[in-house]
């Protein structure tokens, strides 16, 4: 149904050419979690592909070994602190950036796209030397502190769009109606920009519970994030457990894709620059 | 009532890279609507961004019933105003909308949905209170902006060309809502436009801008039947500009006539030319020219009073005659043109 409504809309060719073209990259992407996946149903203790048979068994095993519980509960606890971090940071600073005047722009623009230029490994270097000097190495706050600063260039730039798309005049609008400056942005453009500041959040998530390089520096022994330990124990064991607890992490990656999707963040950061300033 | 209600005393604001406004200075009263005229970059929405309280000017107060307005942020200038996108917000029903001033005053919820029907009713949307301001048309979501400016009973309503996005027969409904409204309330309105249709229907008075002062103020019928600046008649474009040359006590047209053209009142510099409306320039098709100016028409023009010819002169030059429907002549007709000089009005720069 939906196909038949849309090849109406746009000529048949450009559509095939899309299509086909999508279609191939998607596969390509989606072929390794797709190996993942089936590796993970093998019923015998090693990774193979295909699969020789069908279980269920390791999925099961994945959810109740412990360290992977542990893990899988920090990881989720930093980060949700992460999403609420990096939102009070990026959206103060999206505003700066679309509102205010060209030098303090320029600035926060600099300041911002940093962390997207600079390797993460020396961010973590860096993050860890000043941290220990702190005596703060070992705790959550390294691992947040990273976190963000990882999410922070793409939550802006999505916040941005999201802002782009608000009419100044919306705020001068609410200031004529006796509405102070604060007032005015917090009742009328923030709940204009909700689904954008729910897109910064979920790419805050992912970025953070997906990081590899940071949380290897700055995980205290112990205290470890997913993907850390399932490196770790992917060096001792070779076993399906791995390969089912990615394919856990693939389906709330989807899901968090599908959320995206639906808020139009995936949109504002393929064309958010194009779109600013209409 | 001799007071001016709104006084606007030299103010000035420039922009880095030019526009602005430079030392205008405006009155009006109490109830009357200003309509500020010009073409786009003259400086006039800046001056009611000025009014409005966001932007700041360079120099000049802005003093509003008494009391200095300078220094008093937009939101408590207890003013309201109406942009030319609308400006209305996108997440909040047209209720809410048109609340929205009346929250930030805190008046009580049963008074506030009181005066929100109220409103509502005024501009004829009653029944489309619980809409979303997108699933109106662009003529219901100006007049929806209307009622939100207007229910709080501003001491000033402020418009930026509020119907120039509307197509041409909404704009002229709209406009006379708009002017029914501001008589009946008795609102004191500053109102922005580049179109003199608009300005003669919704204006008590007029000020014609250009790059930065205001040129002339008056009346609808002051300003466009005896304009007195040369460039309020070029800009208005109803009447011919012809330049003159002062003869003694009299004036010399560019058509070598010699006409009676004295100084207009207030006597601000020399006439430099006259304005004459299409209407009283008389047109003879004439191959040989016999009583009259030669000429040729170049264009012609069907409007509703009255068929408009573009006659080229001798001398290259271009006027407009509007002759009665039926005594239209084709493009390339050879005329003789004779002019009413006694209906010119002199112009000075």
């Amino acid at each position: 149904m939906a196909a038949t409504v849309d090849t109406r809309r746009r000529p048949r060719r450009q559509r095939q050419k899309v299509s086909v073209f999508t279609l191939m990259m998607t596969i390509l992407l989606l072929l390794p979690l797709v190996v993942v996946a089936f590796a993970s149903l093998n019923p015998d203790p090693y990774l193979l592909f295909p699969p020789e048979g069908f279980s269920l068994r390791w999925f099961g095993d994945a959810l109740a070994y412990p360290s992977f519980r542990t893990s899988l509960t920090l990881s989720l606890r930093i980060a949700l602190i992460v999403v609420v971090v990096g939102l009070l940071i990026t959206v103060p600073a999206a505003v700066a950036l679309t509102r205010g005047t060209g030098r303090v722009r320029r600035t926060i623009q600099l300041a911002t796209a940093t962390p997207l230029v600079t390797p993460d490994i020396l961010l973590a270097l860096g993050l860890l030397i000043m941290l220990s000097q702190l005596a703060l190495a070992n705790s959550v706050l390294g691992l947040v502190l990273g976190h963000v600063l990882v999410g922070l260039p793409i939550a802006i730039q999505v916040l941005v769009a999201g802002l782009a798309g608000v009419d100044p005049n919306l705020e001068h609008a609410a200031a004529t109606l006796g509405a102070s400056k604060i007032r005015a942005f917090l009742t009328v453009t923030l709940p204009s920009i909700l689904p954008a500041i729910g897109s910064a959040a979920v790419f805050l998530f992912i970025f953070s519970f997906d990081n590899v390089s940071i949380s290897l520096f700055l995980s205290a022994p112990g205290q470890t994030t997913l993907p850390i330990t399932l490196f770790q124990y992917l060096e001792n064991n070779a076993d399906p457990t791995v390969a089912a607890m990615s394919t856990i992490l693939v389906v709330v990656g989807i899901a968090a894709a599908l959320v995206l999707g639906r808020l139009g963040g995936l949109g504002q950061l393929a064309g958010g620059a194009g779109r600013r300033r209409r | 009532m001799t007071a001016d209600y709104l006084r606007i005393a030299g103010v000035t604001k420039q922009y880095p890279t030019g526009g602005g406004v430079d030392d205008v200075d405006l009155t009006l009263p109490r109830g009357e609507m200003l309509v500020l005229l010009g073409p786009s970059g003259c400086g006039k929405t800046t001056l009611l961004r000025v009014l409005a309280g966001l932007l700041r000017p360079d120099a000049g107060r802005v003093h509003l019933d008494g009391a200095d307005l300078t220094d008093v942020p937009t939101h408590r200038r207890n003013i309201s105003m109406v942009f030319q996108t609308w400006a209305l917000f996108p997440t909040m029903s047209v209720r809410d909308n048109v609340a929205f001033g009346l929250r930030m005053r805190r008046v009580p919820r049963a008074e506030r949905h009181r005066r929100v029907d109220e409103a509502l009713a005024l501009v004829g949307l009653d029944e489309f209170a619980g809409r979303k301001p997108r699933q109106l048309s662009g003529g219901q979501q100006q007049r929806v902006a209307l009622a939100r400016a207007i229910v709080t009973r501003p001491t000033v309503m402020l418009l930026d060309e509020p119907l120039s996005s509307l197509d041409h027969r909404i704009r002229v409904q709209l406009r006379g809502q708009l002017k029914r409204l501001q008589r009946e309330l008795g609102l004191t309105g500053v109102y922005v436009t580049h179109d003199h249709t608009e300005a003669l229907a919704l204006g008590d008075r007029i000020a014609v801008m250009d790059a930065g002062r205001v040129v002339e103020t008056g009346t609808p019928i002051d300003v466009f039947s005896r304009p007195r600046h040369r460039y309020t008649a070029e800009f208005l474009g109803l009447a011919n500009v012809i330049p003159v040359t002062p003869e003694g006590r009299e004036c010399r047209t560019a058509f070598g006539d010699v006409i009676e053209a004295g100084a207009p009142a207030g006597g601000d510099g020399p006439v430099v030319a006259v304005a004459l409306r299409p209407d009283a320039i008389r047109m003879v098709e004439s191959a040989d020219a016999a009583g009259g100016h030669p000429g040729v028409v170049t264009a012609v023009e069907f409007q509703p009073g009255g068929v408009l010819h573009e006659v080229r002169l001798r001398d290259g030059t271009s006027v407009q005659v509007v002759a009665v429907p039926g005594e239209g002549l084709p493009v390339g007709a050879p005329v003789a043109l004779s002019f009413e000089w006694k209906k010119a009005v002199p112009l000075v720069d």
